[in-house]
């Protein structure tokens, strides 16, 4: 053992005897805890953290403003058609250029924008909305209704969307927005609806589910009360990640034809329309691809922060 | 220059987190010679097992880190400056470990000859494969497992917790190392298994002269194994001594309220039970005083203000109270049993 | 001598569980006991042995396979709807995680009333703050508990809600499931003596069922000691500990770590061969048989059944006669 000081306990320089009396235990102290903040404050303290997600969250802000603002902004309307300034470069007059028919591309990108946009989110939230109400109603009732209802998930998630969209396209007879957004969510709520499905029964077996169930709280009250709050993060975390991947599928339904048609627009069908130019006029492909790519990074970005910040796993 | 087999100076380990510095090891000192087994206890949080990992600085990929001014010599050679391939060699064939969970420390998808023999192989490559095989077959009849020579053709989760223990143990000795940390060793097992692999280590600590650390948060197998035991609260040492000593005469308030607040066989039943106010710092904040000053019934004003030095009673008993200073008012221990 | 009043009479109660493979996990197998007002009924035994599924199998958490339930003079079976309900108020459970037994979005007001909005569904919302406060204090905590969150609390807090939560509802009987199993040393003692001192207050009845055989013997005043879904020693604290019969306990208690160095429990303990089988394939007669030191032929091939042995101490074992017999 090293060599101490033993005369330790006789130095009494700058020690006074109220020093040594004995106080005990403050029982006050018990009472400091950790900062009291709810869930959200927690999640949106801990959202700030996360550098990525923040600019995700920025860049998603600053491309929402463009694609509100972006047609009003511009000189011409997005469907207003001039053969003389066919692919109009780009100046003052014409940001982004114009098309073939001569259209202001800055309106149309951003009008696609919107349409883009209105499809990746609205898709998002129907797919959430019937997943959650299709998982919640398989968990909480189990058994043969839970394996019957999974088994038709199944089926419906082997189907191939694109076969989908093309047979409900001829059968309707129409492309659009509705045809699209019909389309791609009759099969995309099944990850949803299994997610969800997991979630709550996993919640079931939890502890406090067990102890609300011993204290006599009716099973609705349950569901409301403990298994949906539960369950909400991971359902906002799954539609930021479901919005960019359907913006791709739709972008890449319009490219094949299959999707939005002129006048209307989207990023997709811009990116097809520009492709037959792209050689000599790369810019027509570069703005709505560059917006794509922007759209999706932006909300993959954030949606790993919310996923990081909504984790109660992750609580410290 | 250092006569111990191993000496650990003033080590101090923090892990850096999103909310700041954590300081898990704020300063811990000591040795330990061949043959001999040191216990080290205390509360989960108080820094333990982060001390023992730091001995081969074993950290996995979390951000811990050694800080500076920290030594600890292994015969003589530092550890803290050692490069990966110095460090490989020392994990095996220095210091040893057995976890609390064999479950997760061992490879589910490897037999566990295979991993045994592994251990054997990597540190001598002059043993053939047959021959390493032949070595986990022994190791595992060594430590007590029926049938070694079916038992090391099967996979981790045909074994059942004891048995997986005595395997993580037959590792741990397998490359004759110097040094083998237990860290809460039985915590996973019941009660009647724990005392199988208690047995097996007080065994081979007869048969062989290796050095043991244990730790542990439960007194009771740290009696019966260990030859000094050191207490530990928020990442430093309050009390340390042989376990007569701190068995009969503990002078910290800590070491008291550990020792007293489980029921024994002579306790008043239903009696209230000597319990500890409050819980323990939080890790994150700088302490100035003594770490247990808060939830300690004999608390002076000093205690918040200042650390207490170490103060030695003998030879191998110190604790760090100011309860042990000249000025301050004598304390008798409470009786052990609890009041009612 | 005084008659002490019955709370649970369970018969013969048996909870298989389907495993794979058409298997069957006996998790409870053929257990009858007798659960005293006023009491606290210890159950001990090693992980895997049941004792769980007993304490959640008489509140009504499983369905059991087979066997009866007697509370309070009526069958659980035959409960209606009302009676169910004052089952649910007058049987609580505390648990053994207290951070996975508190609802992480609630707050620990809501949390502590959750019973009440249940049971007491006339109380104003004034007065059902009154009753979380009163029941806060209880357990030791102050009123400003009231709107944090459990992750705000340490380990002994959170356990502590998860106690306050029960008694809200003034339960009469909680079945406590291994309070103490992951609480630091130094907060065990914090909680048992909660325990205590709110069953002298309120007078409540405990089953507390843990594998810490000293914590039991400390807080119990009778005993059943479980292996492998079968009951094989019941009796008050003092015959079990002080006169434990069946080979099994006599390992088990053997077994409790002592913290004295003078005294090597080690040394002197009843050494057990062999592990626990799994209650999948447990052995036909004696559950015990195969890793008993005085097992015979009668012990693999029938089952032994609980005699009582001494007045109020039973044993289920083939090699041990009654006394006066």
């Amino acid at each position: 053992m090293s060599p101490m000081k033993t005369d330790w306990i006789n130095d009494t320089e700058g020690l006074t005897p109220e020093m040594f009396v004995t106080v005990g235990v403050d029982e006050s102290k018990d009472r400091v805890l950790r900062p009291h903040i709810s869930y959200w404050q927690d999640a949106f303290r801990r959202f700030k953290k996360n550098k990525l997600a923040v600019f995700g969250a920025i860049l998603l802000v600053i491309l929402m403003l463009l694609v509100i603002f972006g047609p009003i902004m511009a000189k011409h309307s997005f469907e207003e058609t001039n053969i003389a300034e066919s692919y109009h470069p780009m100046d003052k007059d014409y940001w982004f250029g114009a098309d073939k028919l001569g259209r202001d591309y800055f309106a149309r990108v951003w009008q696609g924008g919107r349409v883009s946009i209105i499809i990746g989110v609205s898709g998002a939230f129907i797919c959430a909305f019937v997943g959650c109400i299709y998982g919640g109603i398989a968990s909480y009732f189990g058994g043969r209704i839970d394996s019957f209802m999974m088994r038709i998930v199944e089926i419906l998630s082997s189907i191939p969307y694109l076969l989908v969209v093309i047979l409900l396209s001829l059968w309707l007879d129409a492309k659009g927005i509705k045809t699209l957004l019909l389309a791609m969510c009759l099969t995309g709520w099944t990850g949803i609806a299994r997610l969800v499905r997991s979630q709550m029964i996993t919640l079931r077996q939890s502890d406090y589910v067990l102890a609300a169930k011993l204290l006599g709280v009716k099973p609705l009250k349950i569901v409301t009360s403990h298994l949906i709050p539960n369950t909400i993060g991971l359902i906002i975390v799954n539609i930021t990640f479901r919005v960019p991947s359907l913006i791709f599928s739709e972008a890449f339904l319009s490219f094949l034809g299959l999707g939005i048609q002129s006048p209307e627009t989207s990023w997709g069908a811009l990116c097809s329309a520009a492709q037959t130019v792209f050689t000599f006029k790369p810019h027509l492909m570069f703005f709505p691809a560059l917006c794509i790519a922007l759209t999706m990074l932006a909300f993959t970005l954030m949606g790993d922060g919310l996923r990081d910040a909504l984790d109660p796993r992750q609580r410290k | 220059m250092s006569e111990h087999l191993l000496e650990v100076k003033d080590l101090a380990v923090s892990f850096s987190s999103y909310a700041g510095k954590i300081r898990a090891v704020r300063g811990v000192s000591f040795h330990l010679d061949a043959g001999e087994t040191l216990a080290i206890v205390g509360e989960s949080g108080c820094g333990k097992t982060v001390t023992v990992k730091a001995l081969m600085k074993l950290y996995g990929n979390s951000a811990a880190f050694i800080e500076e001014g920290s030594s600890i010599l292994f015969k003589n050679e530092e550890v803290v400056t050692m490069d990966r391939k110095q460090l490989s060699k020392l994990r095996g064939e220095g210091i040893g470990m057995i976890f609390q969970d064999p479950m997760t420390s061992l490879n589910p998808t490897l037999t566990v000859g295979y991993q045994i023999a592994e251990g054997i192989r990597f540190h001598d490559k002059s043993v053939s494969k047959e021959e390493a095989y032949k070595r986990a077959a022994e190791l595992l009849a060594l430590v007590g497992i029926p049938s070694p020579e079916e038992r090391i053709k099967q996979y981790p989760h045909q074994l059942s917790g004891g048995m997986r223990q005595r395997v993580m143990i037959a590792i741990a000795i397998a490359c004759d190392a110097d040094i083998i940390i237990c860290d809460e060793p039985t915590t996973a097992l019941d009660v009647t298994i724990q005392a199988q692999v208690l047995e097996l280590l007080n065994e081979l600590k007869e048969k062989t002269n290796k050095a043991f650390i244990l730790v542990t948060h439960d007194l009771g197998i740290v009696f019966d194994f260990a030859d000094r035991i050191q207490v530990m609260y928020a990442g430093v040492i309050l009390e340390r001594g042989t376990k007569y000593e701190l068995f009969d005469e503990p002078h910290h308030p800590y070491t008291w309220a550990l020792l007293n607040s489980v029921p024994s066989k002579q306790s008043q039943r239903k009696g209230t039970l000597y319990s500890i106010q409050g819980t323990p710092p939080d890790l994150m904040m700088d302490i100035k005083g003594c770490p247990f000053a808060d939830r300690c019934v004999y608390c002076m004003p000093i205690c918040k203000e200042r650390m207490p030095e170490e103060t030695p009673l003998s030879e191998t008993h110190s604790v760090c109270c100011w309860l042990e200073h000249s000025m301050a008012p004598k304390v008798k221990a409470p009786a052990a049993g609890g009041e009612e | 001598m005084e008659e002490k009043k019955v709370l649970f009479d369970v018969k013969n109660l048996k909870m298989y569980f389907p495993a794979r493979g058409g298997k069957l996990v006996k998790a409870v197998d053929d257990v009858s006991f007798k659960i005293y007002e006023g009491e606290t009924f210890g159950v001990v035994g090693e992980s895997g042995c049941g004792k769980t599924t007993v304490g959640r199998t008489i509140l009504g958490v499983y369905e059991q396979t087979s066997g009866e339930i007697i509370y309070r003079g009526k069958n659980t079976a035959d409960f209606k709807a009302e009676d169910k309900m004052a089952f649910s108020k007058n049987c609580q459970m505390i648990f053994q995680d207290p951070a996975a037994c508190l609802d992480p979005r609630m707050s620990i007001g809501t949390i502590v009333s959750e019973g009440l909005t249940v049971h007491y569904r006339n109380m104003s919302k004034a007065e059902r703050e009154e009753r979380v406060n009163q029941v806060l204090a209880y357990v030791g905590l102050t009123s400003d508990y009231a709107s944090r969150f459990s992750h705000e609390l340490s380990g002994g807090q959170r356990q502590r809600i998860g106690i306050a939560r029960a008694l809200a509802i003034e339960p009469g009987f909680i079945v406590c499931d291994e309070p103490i199993a992951a609480l630091d040393v130094s907060i065990q003692a914090q909680v048992v003596n909660l325990l205590t001192r709110l069953q002298k207050e309120l007078g409540l009845t405990y089953m507390f069922i843990s594998h810490d055989l000293s914590m039991v013997r400390h807080i119990s005043d009778r005993i059943a000691v479980m292996y492998l879904g079968s009951l094989v020693e019941l009796g008050d604290n003092k015959s079990i500990y002080g006169n434990p019969m069946h080979p099994y306990t006599r390992a088990l208690f053997s077994a409790i770590p002592e913290p004295d160095p003078y005294h090597s429990w080690l040394k002197s303990r009843v050494h057990l061969q062999g592990e626990i089988p799994s209650p999948i394939n447990a052995p036909a007669g004696c559950k015990f048989c195969t890793r008993c030191p005085q097992a015979t032929e009668q012990c693999k091939l029938e089952p032994p059944a609980l005699r009582e042995i001494e007045s109020g101490h039973f044993v289920a074992c083939h090699q041990i006669q009654p006394v006066n017999a």
